[in-house]
């Protein structure tokens, strides 16, 4: 079987946001979605301070609140553990969105030429003309993994997690490659070294029970 | 009109994927940009072959072809209508034909150049373009007094390049993120991906942190993304970075003897004996520096006892007392007690003792390693410093400060200490193998490079009567004069200002949003008769020229030449540049070709001002073109043709524009003499800076003749550390406000993407005045709060505090350059340079800095109101 999954290691994170945009410039995503936000926070006080950054994104669950939350069946969980929210049977009830303890999905508010959210700009975006192309307006959409990326590498012999190609967008672009990628039931894959290597790992919320595939090395 | 890249998919990597360059940032990350089925580049990603950047990219990279679709996009030659200029003056543009904005600008250019070349003014920051030779060849071609990149001169580089020239034949320097064990930020974000090296020092960084590999401590007044993300932030009180390192010099090489004495004796002047006048102490022959030779007792040229020269002690020769210049400085360096630097800097003095035995243990003095098979020091403990140590009053003195720090551990181009790139002391391009020349007293002595006015600060540069408002003739050891454009616009009798260009091309430099601040960059351009503005979007430049040309944005252009990265340590040599993605949607200056760069408007303006021989000799000097592929002055070219000319003189015969087109990347690997070269070249680095106190009389005489002010105080042959203008701020204005990086944007420069700014909105950065808890709470400040900040002048901007942790209590920051008040530009942001001071106080004489603290007043909106 295969079971994809991400480790992040904190300690290598810079908050670069490189992630962030490679991903919304890869999913095309709408206008307000962030599907894998690098959070900011301020720990410490002066002069012993510093910023800390927690990248996120859909943790992709074993037993994913969002699956059994929607009304509609829109949010399945694939063979190979990949969850995916169907916005051709979604109906925006939003039930997701309550579920989900790490905000990972985002509704399709349909705005528009907006991006910017200050005013200074009246025309859509190259992304936003593709966004809403792409995706559906009053639907939910999130983070797949890339599955169209694990999906095309898979069916051209290459590795996810290891052929660029193939892999998540936020993975290959991370210049301190925080973010490790692969199938965690195979021992030889990127992310499975990873843990053995530099583990132990952790999962966000873990008092939620969710069965993440997204861990962290070096949460607080 | 078929497009150059026309079907083909222009790269190995399937289709819609083209590889070329990004030039958002100085870096030049190799990208490859996808163009989907409607012809829009949707999508771009670092090139995996590309060795410089790995297959990485940034936020800003990753989102770069949003600039396609610029909403404020020119399109056409633009001719003002309404005479008056200023800020919100409606210039009342009418579009014209290319025939007639060209004809009209080279009437202009001819008129210029027959009154006088040194009245045409020249400004851009295209780095595609500058360090190539297409810029320069026009620049030359028409007899101008150089180039200026405007606020990069005025910010950037005023203690680096020219002191970086003096020490190591480079024009930029970074730490060796591959073997450096600990790396010292001063006011620098290194490896955040806003510095140099960005990618490649992020990774290489990120991965040896994972392992505890690398200890990096960043001395900053504000806790920033580097800063966040290093083992120690040590708080510093703005403007006094000077004295920590001044202060740490005198414990290595008085308390804790830690220092490379045979690398001081071997490859620096440290051994040169200097008299009591401070002055070397010479050959009978005038010229080469005596040392006491430890071999035999006795007095002798530095050639000639070149390892054995004493450091230390007091000597007689010729019945004169003498000391070696690295005792002058250990005396030199002994007021700076740790106790008098925690004065001044804030910092603890039991910090500086163990950042001077941290620092000098780390950098490993006397021990090896063997790379390639060759055994070399091994010096790995750095020091990385920009805007954050330059933009200062007294910041030769800065640089001298650092400089020194690196050298004393002789740290400078051997593995896991300070690389030179994209020059070294020694190294090859693809054509032409080089090593630093060494003046007659032992030196490295370069000079200038380029067609710009970067140079090194040794040997000084002859000091004589200035001929433009720019005075470089005056900053002998300066490498940029920008800023005194701005103060004798301000103040023209008091320095005797030469005449204001009668005319500025101004290409790919915002300066009136990016140098000082508008009211005076207003005063400025409106002195300035004919102002032409090449532009791809409506700035706050552009408001003020006669004639606007529409330019390209970056996926669209043709520029082989974009950055050919000679790479620093064991970085491949790679070569590599921008394609034309996509063809622009607009038409070009020469009917029937594709319009794909500048360098095709500057041909145009060139053949009809009548200098196209020039620029054509100009090019074939330049590119050191073999004579199979030279320009015959009298002859005809198009952009293309010289692009192919350059390109097979450089790569090979069969590496023209359809090998560039297809492939276009090129690297070669480097000897290990090419990657740690000084151990192998002989000229020497300096310690001490006796060159400084002869430009510094050279200076005073011609300013005394010329009968106008001038201050040389500064020139100093060791640094000391000075109290920058801001540094008394009586109430009100007691905060110093300074300025910092924000990783997903490259100044102002990625402002207007809409992705970026989304992002930015997001996270508040640009519009946030962070300020120290204490400092909030004195003014009766909340988190949130609208804020006014003001500075001594009266400039004054509005925004919303922060209140943080991550700030020396004494300041309060700006993150990024925001602001502005052309169409896409956000009011609601802070834009720093509009609160900059713009007076004799402020600039650095030496270099041309400009003073970037901010003495300010912080106040909630609503009072101010009151």
């Amino acid at each position: 079987m295969t079971r994809w999954g991400m480790v992040i290691d904190l300690g290598r994170c810079i908050g670069c946001q490189a992630c962030t945009v490679a991903c919304k410039v890869e999913n095309q995503s709408p206008v307000d979605a962030w599907y894998a936000p690098v959070v900011e926070y301020e720990v410490g006080r002066y002069p012993d301070a510093q910023m800390a950054y927690l990248p996120m994104l859909c943790n992709h669950c074993t037993d994913a609140p969002c699956i059994k939350a929607c009304p509609s069946g829109a949010l399945h969980r694939r063979d190979d553990g990949i969850v995916i929210a169907d916005e051709e049977i979604c109906i925006g009830a939003r039930a997701c969105m309550t579920a989900c303890p790490y905000g990972a999905l985002h509704l399709h508010e349909g705005r528009s030429g907006e991006l910017l959210g200050d005013g200074t700009r009246n025309t859509p975006s190259i992304l936003e003309r593709y966004a809403h192309e792409r995706h559906i307006e009053g639907t939910v959409s999130k983070c797949t993994y890339c599955a169209h990326r694990i999906d095309f590498g898979t069916e051209h012999g290459l590795t996810p997690g290891i052929d660029p190609e193939a892999t998540p967008a936020c993975v290959v672009t991370c210049p301190t490659e925080c973010r490790v990628f692969g199938d965690l039931d195979d021992p030889d894959s990127p992310v499975s070294r990873y843990v053995v290597e530099h583990g132990p790992t952790g999962v966000l919320r873990p008092d939620a029970r969710t069965g993440a595939t997204t861990a962290y090395v070096g949460l607080p | 009109m078929d497009t150059l890249l026309g079907e083909r998919s222009g790269s190995a990597f399937g289709d819609g994927w083209v590889r070329s360059s990004c030039i958002i940032c100085l870096n030049r990350c190799g990208i490859l940009a996808h163009v989907n089925d409607d012809g829009v580049v949707d999508k771009i990603l670092g090139d995996p072959e590309n060795p410089h950047n790995g297959g990485r990219t940034c936020a800003k990279g990753d989102s770069g072809f949003e600039g396609l679709r610029d909403e404020a996009r020119i399109t056409a030659p633009l001719r003002r209508t309404n005479p008056e200029r200023g800020i919100g003056i409606d210039p009342g543009w009418k579009e014209i034909s290319w025939d007639e904005a060209l004809d009209e600008i080279a009437q202009h250019v001819r008129e210029t150049l027959a009154v006088d070349p040194q009245r045409l003014m020249f400004t851009s920051f295209d780095t595609y373009t500058l360090r190539g030779a297409m810029t320069p060849s026009f620049v030359m071609g028409a007899g101008m007094p150089g180039y200026s990149t405007w606020s990069a001169a005025i910010f950037c580089g005023n203690n680096v390049h020219n002191l970086l020239y003096m020490n190591q034949n480079a024009f930029e320097s970074n730490p060796d993120p591959k073997y450096a064990k600990y790396i010292l930020l001063i006011g620098s974000q290194f490896g955040s991906v806003v510095h140099y090296d960005t990618m490649h020092a992020a990774h290489e960084i990120g991965q040896r942190r994972a392992s505890k590999d690398v200890h990096i401590v960043a001395i900053d007044p504000v806790c920033g993304a580097a800063a966040s993300r290093a083992e120690e932030w040590v708080p510093i009180r703005p403007g006094t970075d000077a004295a920590l390192m001044l202060g740490m010099i005198d414990q290595l090489v008085n308390e804790l003897d830690l220092y490379d004495a045979p690398f001081l004796r071997e490859f620096t002047n440290a051994p040169y004996l200097v008299g009591d006048d401070g002055h070397y102490v010479r050959d009978d022959d005038g010229v080469r520096p005596l040392v006491w030779d430890e071999a035999d007792g006795s007095a002798r040229p530095f050639d000639e006892a070149p390892k054995t020269g004493a450091l230390t002690g007091s000597y007689t020769v010729a019945g004169r007392p003498v000391r070696p210049a690295f005792e002058a400085l250990r005396e030199h360096v002994r007021k700076y007690t740790p106790e008098y630097v925690e004065e001044v800097t804030t910092v603890p003095a039991a910090t500086v003792r163990r950042l001077a035995r941290e620092f000098g243990e780390a950098a490993c003095i006397g021990q090896t390693i063997e790379i390639d098979g060759v055994e070399l020091p091994y010096r790995p403990a750095s020091v990385s410093w920009y805007r954050g140590l330059s933009a200062h009053k007294h910041s030769m003195l800065n640089g001298l400060a650092i400089v020194l720090l690196q050298t004393l551990i002789g740290a400078l181009d051997v593995p896991g200490g300070l690389l030179a790139d994209p020059y070294s002391l020694k190294g090859k391009t693809p054509t032409r193998e080089y090593e630093a020349p060494a003046s007659p007293e032992g030196l490295i002595s370069r000079g200038f490079i380029g067609g710009g006015r970067v140079g090194s600060a040794y040997p000084p540069r002859k000091v004589r009567a200035p001929e433009t408002p720019e005075m470089f003739e005056l900053l002998p050891v300066g490498p940029y004069g920008a800023i005194f454009y701005l103060l004798n616009s301000e103040e023209p009798e008091k320095y005797k200002s030469p005449p204001f260009p009668l005319m500025m091309i101004q290409h790919h430099a915002n300066m009136m949003k990016t140098s000082g601040p508008p009211d005076v960059m207003e005063r400025f351009l409106r002195r300035i008769p004919f102002i032409v503005s090449i532009t791809r979007r409506f700035e706050e430049t552009t408001e003020m020229a006669d004639i606007v040309l529409p330019d390209l944005h970056y996926l669209e252009r043709l520029v082989p030449f974009t950055y050919q990265h000679y790479g620093s340590g064991d970085a491949p040599i790679s070569c590599y540049g921008s394609k034309p993605v996509v063809a622009a949607e607009i038409e070009g200056p020469t009917p029937g070709e594709q319009y794909v760069d500048v360098m095709q408007i500057y041909l145009e303006i060139a053949k009809r001002a009548g200098f196209l021989p020039d620029l054509l000799s100009a090019f074939n000097t330049i590119t050191h073109l073999k004579p199979e592929y030279r320009l015959d002055p009298e002859g005809q070219y198009s952009y293309i043709e010289m692009v192919e000319r350059w390109l097979r003189n450089e790569f090979g015969d069969d590496h023209g524009i359809d090998w560039y087109l297809s492939d276009g990347l090129w690297t070669d690997e480097k000897t290990v003499t090419e990657k740690y070269p000084r151990p192998f070249v002989a000229a020497r680095a300096q310690v001490y800076f006796e060159f400084m106190k002869a430009a510094g009389d050279d200076v005073r005489r011609v300013t005394t003749e010329l009968g106008i002010h001038w201050e040389t105080d500064d020139y100093q042959m060791l640094p000391d550390w000075k109290p920058g203008p801001a540094y008394k701020h009586p109430p009100p204005h007691d905060l110093y406000l300074v300025n910092l990086k924000v990783s997903h944007h490259a100044q102002s420069h990625t402002h207007h993407n809409p992705i970026l700014r989304a992002l930015s909105v997001k996270h508040n950065d640009l519009r946030s005045l962070w300020l120290h808890p204490t400092a909030a709470a004195a003014r009766g400040i909340c988190d949130g709060d609208r804020v006014v900040v003001e500075s001594s002048a009266g400039r004054s901007q509005i925004g919303t505090a922060r209140v943080t942790h991550l700030v020396h209590p004494d300041v309060a920051a700006i993150q990024g350059g925001g602001g502005g008040w052309a169409r896409g530009s956000n009011r609601d942001e802070l834009n720093f340079n509009a609160l900059l001071n713009v007076d004799a106080e402020h600039i650095d004489f030496l270099t041309g800095a400009l003073d970037s603290i901010i003495a300010v007043r912080v106040a909630k909106a609503e009072e101010v109101a009151k």
